[in-house]
């Protein structure tokens, strides 16, 4: 694979070069990690933690649950969504 | 130029920064959308129109701003997109109000003003710019790589981050996002150097012309590098937009055995599944960077037919090994999915993330060095028009599925491969032939784009 290049062979980069290839060594692990994460996270089922957060179901904020007391005979009750 | 003592890692930090939060204003939007969606009753449609609505201006907004960015200086450029979307974002959360108050209903005065904070999506070209005028040549790729790809994460963490944070109230969630979008613009204001000279930047803005962006946007070199954009961030954007969908529909069954059982199960297991795709394609944008560093050290220029003698050389190679790859795993990915293999899709798909970094990182390695006067002209092109491919190729994935009986959804990648980026990798070889100023060659000669006085200062 002989080609030409025209960056010296013993080109000095500046001191801050290093810690810039550092940094995307980090956020390459850092991709490898969320991959690793998401992945186990779906293939074990536990992502559906994220669905008491995000979801497409309405926010309900006055929902009531029925009162237990006051239960009378042939009256519709409102289910609390169902929890999972 | 303002006399203001600085350092180009500052000014790389304060791109990278800026990028950054722009890219999360971009798509803040989508980071609600199930919010959004059942507060306004949205339907698929609804929803898929807000989802694209996010890069509707990207292809026509992003060459004017690379031109901002050469004619007034990127600072100026980064302030302004900065103030605008931030504003928009503040005035997007008080839609209930504002929204009736104009005569227009709140969903109305939400969508359109959404519409104008993605427009903070075209802040790459005018950081990339910027760090163009920064850093030398021998460290462009790392540099380039280090300010678009941790921008681009800002895509990622908004997903991950803005629904923990703020659960379902987008409204604060859009006026923090703007306020802090004003601090970076202030910070800016205040430490923004165009260029490390006054010269450079003197350049960059005499050569920001209407004659000098005609010649650019003719330039086969300039259309090379923008369908290799297409083939890469393109395709990154709109497989952001498509893989969900896919993966729901391509494996439904599949995921379904995994223990997902309800719509939502599985919708929730396929966004996952999808977001390996834009985690690696962006975390993985800056290696690419440095390998194309690398490979401009080591001199490696393994391919016939494409110039061994520009002094990037090099790094033209590189990024021809990252089209290859990128057409190869697409059809890998199609036969997965005709294998029905959701594993083996999932983990090609990751390895297509990374491929897909190999080729914007590569891209824009390569652009400041091609188009050293016209830095931000030439970056508006490419990473502009390229942007196009991000609504075209769900919609080729979407028709092909009609095409055939059997499998039909996964036969998209494969087709897009063979038929669009075969021919964008010939288009691609034969406009990096020349030994000499391959950006020179183009349709129309440079004296007629430029005049005689325009040839000779350029």
């Amino acid at each position: 694979m002989a080609g030409v290049s025209k960056v010296p062979k013993d080109y000095e980069y500046e001191p801050w070069y290093k810690y810039g290839v550092a940094f995307l060594f980090f956020e390459a692990a850092l991709a490898i990690a969320v991959s690793i994460y998401a992945l186990s996270m779906a293939f074990t089922g536990q992502a559906v933690e994220f669905k008491k957060k995000v979801t497409f179901e309405k926010p309900k904020a006055t929902i009531e649950q029925p009162a237990p007391a006051r239960e009378e005979p042939n009256s519709s009750t409102i289910d609390a969504p169902a929890k999972q | 130029m303002r006399n203001i003592k600085t350092h180009k890692v500052e000014q790389l930090i304060m791109a990278a920064v800026a990028f950054f939060w722009c890219f999360l204003l971009w798509f803040s939007s989508a980071a609600f959308v199930p919010t959004i969606a059942s507060q306004f009753d949205l339907g698929v449609k609804g929803v898929a129109l807000l989802a694209s609505s996010a890069i509707w201006t990207a292809p026509i907004a992003r060459p004017l701003a690379g031109w901002a960015a050469d004619k007034f200086g990127a600072p100026k450029a980064f302030v302004l997109i900065l103030v605008v979307t931030g504003a928009f974002s503040i005035l997007s959360a008080h839609a209930a109000t504002l929204g009736p108050a104009i005569g227009v209903t709140e969903y109305q005065f939400l969508f359109w003003t959404r519409v104008v904070v993605a427009t903070a999506g075209i802040s790459f070209v005018v950081g990339i710019q910027h760090v163009a005028q920064w850093f030398e040549s021998e460290e462009m790729g790392t540099a380039e790589g280090l300010y678009a790809g941790t921008g681009n994460v800002g895509a990622g963490v908004g997903a991950l981050l803005l629904p923990r944070i703020y659960g379902l109230d987008y409204h604060t969630a859009f006026i923090h996002l703007g306020i802090v979008a004003f601090i970076i613009a202030l910070w800016i204001l205040l430490r923004g150097v165009p260029a490390k000279s006054a010269e450079q930047a003197a350049m960059a803005k005499k050569t920001a012309t209407l004659r000098d962006t005609a010649f650019v946007w003719t330039r086969h070199a300039a259309i090379a590098l923008m369908l290799a954009y297409a083939m890469s961030f393109g395709l990154e954007i709109g497989m952001n937009a498509w893989l969900p969908g896919y993966y729901k529909m391509g494996f439904e069954e599949a995921i379904r055995e995994l223990g997902f059982q309800s719509l939502q199960d599985v919708q929730i297991a396929a966004g996952s599944f999808a977001a390996v795709q834009s985690f690696n394609a962006s975390l993985f944008r800056p290696f690419s960077g440095w390998i194309s560093d690398i490979w401009q050290r080591k001199g490696w220029t393994p391919f016939p037919m494409i110039s061994k003698h520009l002094d990037y050389a090099p790094r033209i190679h590189w990024l021809m090994f990252a089209l290859l790859s990128i057409t190869t795993t697409m059809i890998l990915l199609t036969v997965a999915g005709l294998q029905n293999n959701l594993i083996l899709s999932v983990l090609i798909l990751a390895l297509f993330g990374v491929t897909v970094s190999f080729g914007t990182g590569g891209t824009f390695a390569i652009v400041p060095l091609m188009f050293k006067e016209r830095p931000g002209t030439a970056t508006g092109f490419i990473g502009g028009v390229s942007c196009a491919g991000g609504i075209i190729y769900p919609l080729i994935y979407g028709e092909a599925a009609g095409w055939f009986e059997v499998g039909g959804i996964h036969w998209g990648y494969a087709l897009v491969a063979t038929f669009l980026f075969i021919p964008f990798i010939l288009y691609f070889i034969w406009a990096m032939h020349w030994d000499v100023h391959p950006e020179e060659h183009g349709f129309g000669s440079k004296e007629r784009w430029l005049g005689k006085g325009g040839q000779e200062q350029a």
